[in-house]
């Protein structure tokens, strides 16, 4: 009993609170005061580590928390926790909107996190991407409802590719507990790919990131900070959920993912430094981040038999990033140009996510090398992964040249520098908690070059006083690919109409009682009606009956 | 001569005595004779069914000459069917007639003898078992069913009267011709003369187109929607229930009974005229501008849907339609008294005075609405059954064409039966007022409520009727 | 222990009980409006007990057969199997509701007498259809809610609803006319038979192939036209000026189900799947509910009011169980049956609120429901949470159906059915979610005609009624897995079917 209410309360709670907005007065103050503090919930059962089993719920719902999701209930907790501390004092439009949203999108990762079947984990999927929209779509300008409606499109999208995929289990196996899938079922490499590309649109994996640089200005800033930090890693867990390592012929795929990684991980970056906005230079930034985590996954599905040391790993990247990436969009709102002291603030995350020396970036770094290595990937990879800190350095100083001169809220939040020393400490517990080796010393000079080379070449383009963005800029719009997508959508929207107005022409009227038809009628009605013509008529149909018996 | 055929002689006896002492009644008292006739003549339908449900058929014999060559009355299951349509129609029009009918009326005068000897004329037709006797009682039917028809005071109703007459003098012209044929040729006059060859086609068609007259089949129909309409109410309702069926009984009974082997494209022909006449009439129906127009013309509809039964001829196919005769009979028969009510009340029949009606006179609403159900064949009525009957046994011959013919009839009805119930119950124009008359006594109008009822009902059980029917007609199955 | 003589005189009474209800409506007349009410309410909850009380003795094992030999050979047969009860027990609750909804939706509107006794007659011909242990049975009360539904289309008098009830009545009589045809032609090979699961055709198949291909065919369109199958749907959008309780009933539970009732004890009581397959029309089924789906959603995304969008997304929605049926296996038949019950939660909901914005508001328009959800939370909430259902979301009871149908259709070999059901929830939330934004986050426009004022409890009964049906689709998806829930009678059912 115990166990059902503590796998329970951090999806049951959000969606209670979320209720009591609906009523006005106390219950509706209650509700917005409490519910920053939801996500602190999830801490239960990962404390607990108990698992439940309900039977007459949903399709046989079973919860509990697992390695899998541990990594991602903490980061949810903490990162969540604190943008709904940040929220809590900086959201004041439309507050019933921010926080039904906020705590149905809590709700549903909970859910995801936490269900061990495949029904529950789509749930919480299904219910976390809709609720999501909410967020986006906050602030209900013309540019919000665009980037709503794009990502709503991909979400949905992308979510029935993922239920195709995964009814593609449930067809063979039943709603079966997550943990069983890897060794229970054979599936086609088509539907493991729809489940891959249907969670990809969560992750922002190129070319299916056009709805994040969109999203990420309109939305509120600590919704950004959690849809960066916290939701787009709802697609890994989905990725590690439905297509376990270890899953026959999943290691084949290895390899392409590997490249799509890399590929998203640098067109992140170059995209990003031709963005003029701060929000969405930071949306690229995850983008490309989020290249290096489908790398890792892509080097655990390559070596599964050493997913109990990968995993761990998985989840220092997914922390490191969904911290100190929440720490930056924080800091979008609290006018880090003001002081050294902010400049600091902001400095220490972006470091970290350049993977400088010493900082939660390296440990991601190693993390990642050590999984291209247990995967037995070619020496090459190695550069380009320090190649992409390179990157990245560049892209986050040109996001300080930019946000230095932003102006907004005027004081800073605490919850804000409570972020940025989360993201310092917790990936250092993470790997202290699972005993992994840090490879500090091996690991300082491969982390120092790349930034080296990127301060070179800061200092170069300060020195021909050129920006770093070079001076011919492809006239990219934020969410580059979308603009073309838009163009096709409307297209297929008018041939579908078309196709409709084909397939449902009503049939012909059955009963065309023609006016024509009805003179006609009267007219000879009238005419056999008078006396002669009857007569006639009695005597020929005599006759023609006569004739008929004649006929043999 | 058994008990039961001494009855046969009350069916004929009642009725005539009745209209005797009408006519000598001072005309205050003619109505109680009539309601004591009319009433009492239905009673010995009851010990009569029993009788043929026993026997198939009560036979009476005049002179002690058997048939074929004496001059007999014959009660058989088709007969009683109808009479017992007749016998309904006829106590259920009592209440209206009374009302229409009253002795401070100049035209009620004649009216209680006429519609005691159209009933003498009905149930003689029925019973005949000779061909002369036949034509005796459809002279007297038509005589007086011409009379009742000129009882209304209009100047159409006079000229439908006129039309009618000539028409079916005309028609019984060529009927008795034909007779006259058969008689050279046989030297008998009994309609059922096992042995005799083929009957000569010249007096079998002459004999039936004269009946085809009488019984109003398309396109020599031309004198029935004008008669129906204009005549009186009550009359209307009668004369629709009996008066076109009878000489349709006896149209059966020439082509099953006394020709012996009708020649088979003969039937066909026939069935494609009723086929003519079924859609004809409905779409006529449908353009109809006045309710008992409407309810006149459903009724060549159904007549020539009745007429499926030749190229059929299956002794389902008889069921059927004898039991559609039964149910369609007691359905029009309620609709023209409720169509007679409604005249009372708004002063005409046109149906742009109908919306509204279902909430001055729903009863009458509700009359009609019954009835269109039994008319379009909608489960479980009357007509239903008769229609599952048909189409079966259309099935079973395989005959393709009638089965899809009988099953478009329901739809072909249901357009002009919805068509008047969504005038009366829906039409925006519903709040209109028009000058009423005060409406008649309820009794006139529960009268035609129940031969409604009774109308669905019988579908719900129908196996007396149809074991009655059961045994067929002779030379019905070849 | 039940009598014998209960377990026959229970499903006509349970038929019968609305009959009754309409006669004494139709006798207190106009006037009378509480003795209608309590009529209305005391036969309803008396349905749902009778209703109730069969199901659980079908549940122990009780055979509940009425047999009356209508003709000779032919015989009217009301009896209770599972499936019977699943959609028995869909319209007396539904029913039940529909009533409370139009009691109070009618307050103020003529003519009301005339509209429940319809109504009551209308619910007694729907029953008869759920208990109908022969095709015959079933035919009749089919065409007894053609006749008794067509007063409540035309209810209203005006033009428009007049055109629509000639539409209804050509499409329907017409259905009908086909149906009779096919039936006369059946009895005739196969005499009087009573549903049997799998079929009792099966042994007729060798020698009458292509006459048992054909009735088939004339079957399936007989009752696809009041299910909606495109070609045959053009008299549902027209059907929607009928005052919403009647919308509500018709798309839910009678016309429209009764229709796919039809088609499911055409496939599984009569041919059975297996003969259905082996005449080769499996897969012509299968495309034509396919068809209808698609197209169905397409056509509710270009239509701009409000109520004729959703008789679209019921054609779409209602050919769901269709396909179903036709993928067959024990995952998709249940899905389509379980739909049978789920779309008519969800469309019912969506009707009411539908009813009482254009009753309260004078709401018809999509456009005019911008910011709502301020003015009505709770109606909007309902029409929400069943809307989100229709998608397809989890938990609400569509995702139960979709997730069944889905992976039915997988099993059975058929991605293509699968994607078929993903465009149509796309297309579902292209078309239900602007509704649901409009609602809620759209600023609030002004309002075409004043707000009309009513009573409180009238008020209070129309909201409630559509909380309740919305509450019972959260509910039923949420505890989907529950032994009593539609999903699990379902999946017995099905395992009758498809073993």
């Amino acid at each position: 009993m115990s166990a059902l209410v503590i796998n329970l309360l951090p999806v049951l709670t959000p969606l209670i609170v979320a209720a009591l907005l609906a009523f006005r007065g106390r219950p509706r103050a209650f509700a917005i005061s409490a519910a920053p503090w939801m996500p602190l919930l999830l801490a239960l059962p990962l404390l607990m580590g108990s698992r439940a089993e309900l039977t007459i719920v949903l399709l046989d719902l079973r919860l509990g928390a697992d390695a899998v999701a541990a990594p991602l209930s903490v980061l949810c907790a903490v990162a969540w926790g604190l943008a709904g501390w940040f929220a809590a004092n900086r959201v004041e439009k439309d507050r019933i909107l921010f926080w039904s949203g906020w705590l149905v999108s809590l709700a549903g990762i909970s859910l995801a996190l936490l269900a061990q079947d495949i029904a529950g984990f789509y749930s919480g999927y299904a219910m976390l991407s809709l609720a999501s929209w909410l967020l986006i779509i906050h602030a209900r300008t013309d540019e919000a409802w665009r980037a709503g409606r794009i990502y709503l499109v991909l979400a949905l999208a992308g979510e029935m590719a993922a239920f195709a995929g995964l009814i593609a289990i449930v067809a063979a196996v039943g709603n079966i507990a997550l943990g069983e899938l890897a060794t229970a079922v054979q599936l086609e490499p088509a539907w493991r790919w729809l489940i891959l590309a249907g969670f990809a649109v969560k992750m922002g994996v190129v070319p299916l990131h056009v709805w994040l640089p969109l999203a990420h200005p309109v939305a509120p800033i600590p919704a950004s900070a959690i849809l960066s930090g916290v939701i787009v890693k709802a697609g890994l867990l989905g990725w590690l959920r439905l297509v376990p390592p270890g899953s026959e012929g999943a290691a084949a795929i290895g390899p392409i993912l590997l490249v799509l990684g890399i590929v998203t991980a640098f067109a992140g970056v170059l995209i990003g430094l031709t963005q003029q906005r701060v929000k969405v230079v930071l949306a690229y930034s995850t983008i490309s981040q989020m290249g290096l985590v489908l790398m890792a996954y892509a080097a655990l599905l390559m070596a599964p038999d050493r997913a109990a040391v990968l995993l761990p790993w998985l989840g220092v990247m997914a922390l490191h990033h969904g911290l100190n990436k929440a720490s930056l969009f924080l800091a979008c709102g609290c006018a880090p140009g003001r002081s050294r002291l902010r400049g600091l603030l902001v400095a220490l995350p972006a470091l970290a996510i350049s993977a400088a020396p010493l900082t939660t970036g390296m440990l991601a770094k190693t993390g990642l090398k050590t999984a291209l290595a247990e995967a037995g990937v070619a020496h090459g990879w190695t550069l380009a992964l320090s190649l992409t800190s390179t990157a990245t350095a560049l892209l986050l100083w040109h996001f300080w040249r930019l946000v230095r001169s932003d102006s907004g809220y005027k004081t800073a939040h605490p919850a804000w520098v409570a972020m940025v020393l989360a993201g310092l400490v917790v990936p250092w517990i993470w790997v202290l908690v699972h005993g992994l080796d840090p490879h500090l010393l091996s690991g300082l000079w491969p982390a120092t070059w790349p930034l080296a080379l990127a301060a070179a070449i800061v200092v170069a383009s300060v020195w021909l006083k050129r920006g770093l963005a070079p001076r011919w800029r492809p006239g990219l719009p934020a969410g580059d690919l979308v603009v073309w997508l838009e163009g096709a959508a409307r297209l297929a929207g008018k041939g579908l109409t078309r196709l409709a107005r084909a397939g449902a022409a009503p049939l012909p009227n059955l009963y065309p009682v023609h006016v024509r038809m009805t003179r006609t009628l009267l007219w000879m009605e009238r005419k056999i009606t008078a006396l002669p013509v009857a007569g006639f008529l009695i005597l020929g149909l005599g006759g023609l009956l006569w004739l008929v018996t004649r006929v043999s | 001569m058994t008990p039961a055929a001494q009855l046969l002689i009350g069916l004929v006896f009642v009725p005539l005595s009745t209209a005797l002492v009408a006519v000598l009644l001072p005309p205050r008292r003619r109505r109680w004779a009539v309601v004591l006739g009319g009433l009492a003549w239905p009673c010995l339908l009851v010990p009569l069914s029993m009788a043929v449900a026993r026997e198939q058929s009560v036979v009476m014999v005049f002179g002690g000459w058997a048939p074929p060559l004496g001059i007999g009355w014959r009660l058989d299951a088709l007969g009683l069917v109808v009479l017992w349509v007749h016998a309904l129609a006829g106590i259920a029009a009592l209440p209206s007639a009374w009302r229409r009918f009253d002795p401070d009326l100049p035209e009620s005068g004649p009216f209680w003898s006429l519609w005691m000897i159209l009933a003498t004329g009905v149930n003689l037709a029925l019973l005949a078992a000779d061909l002369f006797n036949l034509y005796v009682a459809l002279e007297l039917t038509t005589l007086a069913a011409v009379a009742l028809i000129a009882t209304d005071d209009g100047i159409a109703a006079l000229a439908a009267a006129m039309r009618y007459l000539l028409l079916a003098v005309l028609g019984s012209l060529m009927y008795v011709l034909g007779v006259g044929l058969v008689y050279a040729q046989t030297g008998s006059l009994a309609m059922h003369q096992p042995g005799i060859e083929a009957l000569n086609n010249v007096a079998l068609v002459l004999m039936l187109t004269g009946l085809m007259v009488k019984a109003a089949i398309f396109p020599l129909h031309v004198w029935l929607p004008h008669a129906y309409s204009n005549a009186p109410g009550p009359v209307a309702a009668i004369m629709a229930a009996v008066v076109g069926k009878a000489a349709l009984v006896a149209f059966w009974r020439i082509w099953f009974e006394t020709a012996e082997a009708p020649p088979a494209q003969l039937a066909d022909f026939l069935g494609l005229i009723g086929a003519a006449a079924l859609v004809y009439g409905a779409i006529a129906a449908y353009l109809q501008p006045r309710l008992k127009m409407v309810i006149a013309y459903s009724s060549i509809s159904h007549f020539g849907f009745l007429l499926l039964l030749l190229p059929l001829a299956s002794q389902q196919a008889f069921q059927g339609a004898g039991f559609h005769l039964l149910a369609h009979g007691l359905a029009k028969a309620a609709m023209f008294l409720a169509a007679a009510n409604i005249v009372v009340v708004l002063g005409s029949d046109s149906i742009r005075h109908l919306p509204g009606l279902d909430k001055r006179m729903p009863l009458e609403a509700f009359t009609l609405a019954l009835a269109g159900v039994t008319l379009i064949g909608l489960p479980p009525s009357g007509g239903f059954t008769g229609k599952w009957m048909l189409l079966s046994a259309a099935w079973e011959t395989g005959g393709w064409f009638w089965l899809v013919l009988i099953v478009l009839s329901g739809l072909m009805s249901a357009a002009y039966v919805f068509r008047i119930l969504a005038l009366t119950c829906f039409h925006p124009a519903r709040r209109a007022v028009h000058h009423l008359h005060p409406r008649p006594p309820k009794i006139t109008s529960l009268a035609a409520l129940t031969l409604a009822l009774l109308a669905v009902v019988i579908g719900l059980y129908p196996h007396p009727v149809l074991d009655l029917l059961g045994a067929g007609m002779p030379g019905m199955v070849r | 222990m039940i009598s014998p003589w209960t377990t026959q005189i229970l499903p006509p009474a349970v038929v019968l009980v609305s009959t009754l209800a309409a006669i004494v409506i139709f006798v207190a007349g106009e006037a009378r409006q509480r003795l209608r009410i309590w009529v209305n309410l005391t036969a309803a909850l008396l349905k749902l007990l009778l209703v109730v009380w069969i199901g659980l003795e079908v549940l122990a094992g009780t055979t509940f057969m009425f047999r009356f030999e209508l003709l000779p050979g032919l015989e009217l047969i009301l009896h209770a199997d599972a499936l019977s009860i699943l959609f028995a027990s869909l319209s007396a609750v539904l029913w039940l509701v529909t009533t409370v909804y139009a009691i109070a939706y009618l307050e103020h509107s003529p003519n009301r007498a005339r509209f429940f006794g319809f109504f009551s007659l209308c619910v007694s011909a729907t029953m008869g259809i759920a208990m109908a242990g022969n095709l015959l049975t079933l035919f009749l009360f089919y065409e007894l809610l053609t006749l008794t539904t067509w007063p409540l289309v035309v209810h209203n008098g005006t033009p428009e609803a007049l055109a629509a009830g000639r539409s209804y009545l050509r499409y329907t009589l017409t259905g009908g006319v086909v149906l009779l045809t096919a039936l006369v032609w059946l009895y005739g090979l196969a005499g009087n038979a009573v549903f049997t699961p799998g079929g009792f055709l099966a042994p007729l198949a060798a020698e009458h192939g292509g006459a048992l291909t054909l009735i088939f065919v004339m079957l399936v369109a007989g009752f696809g036209v009041k299910a909606g199958l495109i070609p045959l749907h053009g008299w549902l959008p027209k059907a929607m000026v009928a005052p919403a309780p009647v919308s509500a009933l018709l798309h839910a539970v009678a016309v429209v189900k009764a229709g796919a009732f039809g088609i499911i004890r055409t496939v599984e009581d009569v041919y059975g799947l297996e003969l259905v397959a082996e005449l080769g029309m499996r897969l012509p089924l299968i495309t034509v509910a396919s068809w209808t789906i698609v197209i169905g959603s397409l056509l509710a995304l270009r239509e701009h009011h409000l109520k004729r969008r959703l008789a679209y997304s019921t054609v779409s929605q209602v050919s769901y169980i269709v396909l179903g049926i036709a993928v067959g296996g024990l995952l998709a038949t249940s899905g389509g049956m379980v739909h049978l019950v789920h779309q008519g939660l969800m469309k019912i909901t969506l009707f009411f609120c539908a009813g009482i914005f254009g009753l309260l508001l004078g709401v018809k328009r999509i456009d005019q429901l911008d910011g709502l959800g301020r003015r009505m939370p709770w109606v909007s909430g309902a029409f929400t949470v069943a809307a989100l259902g229709m998608i397809g979301l989890p938990p609400l009871v569509g995702f139960i159906s979709k997730w069944y149908l889905a992976s039915g259709a997988l099993a059975a070999g058929m991605p293509l059915v699968l994607a078929v059901l993903i465009t149509s929830a796309l297309l579902n939330a292209a078309y239900f979610l602007p509704l649901v934004r409009r609602l809620w986050l759209n600023p609030p426009g002004t309002l075409v005609e004043a707000p009309i004022e009513i009573g409180r409890l009238p008020r209070l009964a129309l909201m409630s009624s559509a909380v309740a049906t919305a509450a019972l689709v959260v509910v039923l998806g949420v505890l989907a897995a529950h032994p009593l829930s539609p999903l699990n009678w379902v999946v017995k059912i099905a395992q009758g079917y498809a073993p």
